[in-house]
């Protein structure tokens, strides 16, 4: 390094930096009022990117449905969060701040969410929520927070209903090793033994775990009839696999992540029997379910299936985009609209009660069917 | 200004982080701390549970987690570095992922929640730039003061003495170990004090600012340039905070973000390879 | 008993990855972190091979698979660590970060985070009442083969007193015309290609992914002080014995209870007894 030029360069960038930020604070953005802005801040990378990226393909097709059909374009950001808590509250302050924007359409992650609720709460953002499960949110987010998922309190209720119902009293519980896992571990258990169920066994297992054949050697001892698998998709086939080869006979439950590709795809012909549970009503599709599908075809192939972030993502846009152009921007107005809102998405019936929840109406279940012959996996809905 | 605050903070909290690992121990030492990191998680650690679990006054917690943090540094000074260097290294990353994995097994993933603001001397620092102001910059200068103030100091010439040369400072009847283990404390006291300074400011701890891949990121930039002038240390901080922020700023179509995050990983990776392959700024150490 | 022979299998692999880190290291006492991002390019080398270009054998794919990421990893020796081999050994710690982070940025760019299906069989095989997993028994069996032909080659011939006189004293192994250059590269080419082994029976368990290969490197780490940095034979064993350590605690406790204990198990042998167990004198030069 030149000597004496460094002192010069640090000071050039020194100075470049501050001027740069500074500008930015005070340089109100070009808010083009009449476009529909709406925010999202998105866990984009780390392991849990994948469901970053099937939020976002839900949010960028209701964008673009929207802004072919009418006049008022919407204006999507998607910030990444990095699956860290104090960088999601920063982007939303970013957000806020350079692109005025006070709709959002989540902020993924039931940590990142609690931290920011403060913030959405102080600076009136609407944040419209369709991947927070954790119970904990329940009528803690304030005026401002909403969301269409039903809380882990009310899928963990279903789920033991579905066990006992089929006679399984002697339960395991594996769960990931976040809050996800840990919240609904936690409300599994309750409502689990609530129903006179019995929980034998529960342990908690890594983001990145690769090794199962303890846990499933333990399984054939202790003999439980059902283990819930509070897992992401990976780490739950990986699961399956090791069933599969040590032969233990027990009905594994999962809840709606089940759906990810990954799970038959890693597992293979282990996922066959696997039971889970998906925060939509069974039936014939409504007209808006169907629109969503054809739309979702048309971008992404024919035949595959959204992932449910995606469908609650498309929802979340477009809901918030309609509240946008009803109360012209307001978030005040919009935040009390939705309270009374009735409203057809995509991923259902949408109402919230006085929880900030949506009114869930029934839980469909659903099991996998693996084909020997095609060796691929399908849904089914399940007896 | 909400976001030019949380920006502020960041970069004065790194600075004294840099200071501490790259001035001290770096630039007086040759012990390669790169699990580092782990002390900034130690001083949110006990920073969040002596508050939000014992109910401790902020200040009080704060002074805590630092102590604690030196006698930790003590410890493992003791009883490492009189090891090879290598098994240091090593030693250090056990020791950042073991801090991170307890973290993660005493408060999940999310970390610590509601840490409340101390007040200064009756002001309340709920404000971002209140706290900024009052609380950061008094540290930021009172580093920068220690920092000046010891290199005039007789200690000064030891610990360049035996980073040059063990044998030679041995000869001169100044146990080296002795030496290592003190600046590596002194290292840790500004990494234990800024990571407790973070928690106090984001009212929370953070798990995800402790990973390996934060930890050697942190390493690099105090190596190539926080080691000879607090300037360098400045830049440094800059170049962190400021980086990621400025990059995010230009990419903003929706749909992009998915990449952000690894291109700028690639571009540090490049220009850190780089950097060490073409300067020799990377100073000669013994062994 | 189960637990114990899974143990096996999980350190058979684990001590196939320590022991190319450690045949690096006795040569050039430089700390690799990019060799289990290394196991990671093996694995999604195997897979391009295999599905994008379609090659029809698993194995042809396999094979070929295993000598491209040997020549990757001699083509990283020369461009990001020969050049720092007489700076310093710091230079060369932070190039290989430089490294593991271009190569696990490079990945997630090129094929994305999501699990990438290696193969879609993985065939088990049955002995004695017990299901294995036909990968983990080729690892199991070509690792005693590999330490044998290593230890004899070491031992009888021109390459392994080459490598002796290297790891020994550099400086005086070049003065004596010994080309190092060659054997370092040799010794990089052998070590990537284990890694790429060990990649792929791993992305047959579980997919691929860019951080597939990060907990490996910290694991190979732990093994080279449990055993003794440098200690080619303590790799093996200590491999093994690390592999047992994590499954039973597996079994008895958490996932992140494992994580715990074995770095706690390495910091405690290192505070306590300051080195690994089959430390070979490390001359000072």
């Amino acid at each position: 390094m030149v000597k004496f030029n460094k002192t010069l360069w640090i000071t050039i960038v020194v100075l470049f930096v501050v001027l740069f930020f500074i500008t930015i604070a005070f340089l109100k953005p070009f808010s083009d009022k009449s476009k529909i802005r709406i925010g999202s801040v998105l866990i984009l990378s780390g392991e849990y990117k994948s469901y970053g990226e099937y939020f976002q393909q839900g949010a960028l097709l209701a964008a673009e449905e929207m802004n072919s059909s009418q006049k008022q374009q919407i204006e999507l950001t998607i910030l990444d969060s990095e699956g860290s808590k104090e960088k999601a509250l920063e982007k939303l302050k970013a957000l806020k701040e350079q692109k005025n924007i006070h709709f959002v359409a989540d902020v993924m992650g039931t940590a990142m969410m609690r931290h920011v609720i403060p913030f959405i709460n102080e600076n009136k953002i609407l944040v419209l929520s369709g991947v927070n499960t954790g119970p904990e949110l329940s009528g803690e987010g304030g005026s401002f927070f909403f969301r269409i998922i039903p809380s882990d309190g009310i899928a963990s209720q279903q789920l033991s209903k579905w066990a006992i119902e089929s006679g399984f009293k002697k339960g395991a519980i594996l769960y990931a090793t976040d809050d996800w896992g840990q919240g609904l571990r936690k409300a599994l258990d309750k409502s689990y033994r609530d129903l006179g169920g019995e929980i034998i066994d529960s342990r908690d297992v890594e983001v990145n775990q690769t090794i199962f054949q303890p846990i499933v050697s333990l399984y054939k001892e202790t003999k439980p009839n059902v283990v819930f698998l509070v897992l992401y998709p990976k780490t739950a086939a990986l699961f399956l696999r090791e069933v599969k080869k040590q032969g233990l006979q027990t009905q594994i439950m999962g809840t709606d992540n089940f759906t990810a590709s990954e799970l038959p795809d890693i597992a293979r012909d282990a996922v066959d029997g696997v039971n889970f549970i998906i925060p939509q009503p069974a039936g014939e599709p409504t007209p808006q379910q169907k629109n969503f599908l054809e739309l979702y075809n048309l971008k992404y192939g024919i035949g595959k299936k959204p992932h449910i972030f995606t469908t609650m993502a498309y929802d979340c846009v477009k809901l918030l985009a309609k509240i946008y152009q009803e109360t012209q921007g307001d978030p005040e107005r919009a935040a009390k609209t939705l309270e009374m809102i009735q409203y057809e998405g995509a991923s259902g019936h949408i109402a919230f009660d006085k929880n900030h929840d949506v009114v869930v109406k029934d839980f469909s279940r659903k099991v996998y069917k693996y084909d020997k012959v095609s060796k691929k996996a399908s849904i089914l809905d399940a007896k | 200004m909400d976001y030019l605050a949380s920006v502020s903070a960041h970069i004065l909290l790194y600075f004294i982080f840099i200071a501490g690992l790259g001035k001290y121990i770096l630039g007086k030492s040759s012990v390669w701390s790169i699990g580092h990191i782990a002390f900034w998680g130690l001083g949110g650690l006990v920073v969040g549970s002596l508050t939000v679990d014992f109910g401790v006054n902020a200040w009080i917690a704060l002074l805590a987690s630092v102590l604690f943090g030196i006698i930790i540094s003590f410890l493992i000074g003791l009883a490492s570095l009189r090891l090879d260097g290598d098994y240091f290294v090593i030693l250090s990353v056990s020791l950042s992922e073991l801090i991170r994995v307890i973290a993660i097994e005493y408060r999940g993933p999310g970390g610590f929640n509601g840490i409340i603001r101390p007040t200064f001397f009756g002001v309340s620092l709920e404000n971002d730039w209140l706290f900024i102001v009052l609380a950061l910059c008094p540290f930021v200068i009172a580093t920068i003061i220690i920092t000046l103030r010891l290199e005039q100091l007789h200690l000064n010439r030891i610990f360049l003495l035996v980073k040059e040369n063990e044998i030679l400072a041995k000869s001169f009847r100044y146990n080296p170990v002795y030496y290592k283990i003190l600046i590596f404390c002194i290292g840790s006291f500004f990494a234990t004090l800024s990571g407790g300074l973070y928690s106090l400011f984001i009212r929370g701890t953070d798990p995800s600012t402790t990973t390996l891949y934060q930890g050697v990121l942190l390493f690099a930039i105090s190596l190539l340039s926080g080691i000879n002038t607090l300037k360098g240390v400045l830049l440094g901080a800059l170049l962190f905070v400021a980086a990621p922020r400025m990059l995010e700023y230009i990419i903003t179509a929706p749909g992009s973000a998915t990449y952000s995050y690894n291109i700028i990983q690639l571009v540090y990776g490049i220009l850190l390879l780089i950097v060490v392959l073409l300067t020799s700024r990377v100073p000669v150490y013994q062994k | 008993m189960d637990n114990l022979i899974h143990g096996l299998t999980i350190g058979s692999i684990i001590a196939f990855v320590a022991f190319g880190y450690a045949l690096i290291y006795s040569i050039l006492r430089f700390i690799n972190f990019a060799h289990g991002e290394i196991i990671m390019v093996g694995a999604y080398i195997c897979y391009f091979l295999y599905h994008t270009l379609g090659i029809s054998s698993f194995f042809l794919s396999c094979f070929f698979a295993m000598l491209i990421t040997g020549m990757v990893g001699v083509g990283l020796e020369k461009i990001a660590f020969k050049p720092l081999r007489n700076r310093s050994r710091l230079s060369m710690l932070l190039s290989s970060l430089a490294v593991s982070l271009i190569l696990q940025s490079l990945a997630s760019l090129i094929f994305g985070t999501s699990p990438r299906i290696l193969t879609d069989f993985d065939p088990t095989i049955t002995v004695l009442s017990k299901t294995f997993y036909v990968r983990e028994i080729v690892v199991m069996i070509v690792l005693p083969f590999l330490a044998i032909a290593f230890f004899l080659s070491l031992k009888y011939t021109q390459i392994g007193l080459a490598i002796r006189a290297i790891a020994s004293n550099q400086a005086r192994a070049a003065h004596i015309g010994i080309p190092i250059n060659t054997i370092i590269s040799i010794s990089f080419f052998i070590a990537s290609s284990l890694a790429c082994l060990a990649g792929i029976a791993l992305g047959m368990e579980g997919g691929l992914t860019p951080s597939m290969g990060f907990k490996y490197s910290i694991w190979a780490f732990a093994v080279s002080v449990i055993a003794g940095l440098g200690s080619m034979k303590g790799v093996l064993i200590g491999g093994l014995l690390y592999g047992i350590l994590l499954n039973y605690a597996i079994a008895y406790g958490s996932g992140l209870f494992a994580d715990a204990l074995s770095l706690v198990a390495v910091a405690l042998i290192l505070l306590i007894r300051g080195k690994g167990f089959f430390q070979i004198k490390l001359r000072e030069f």
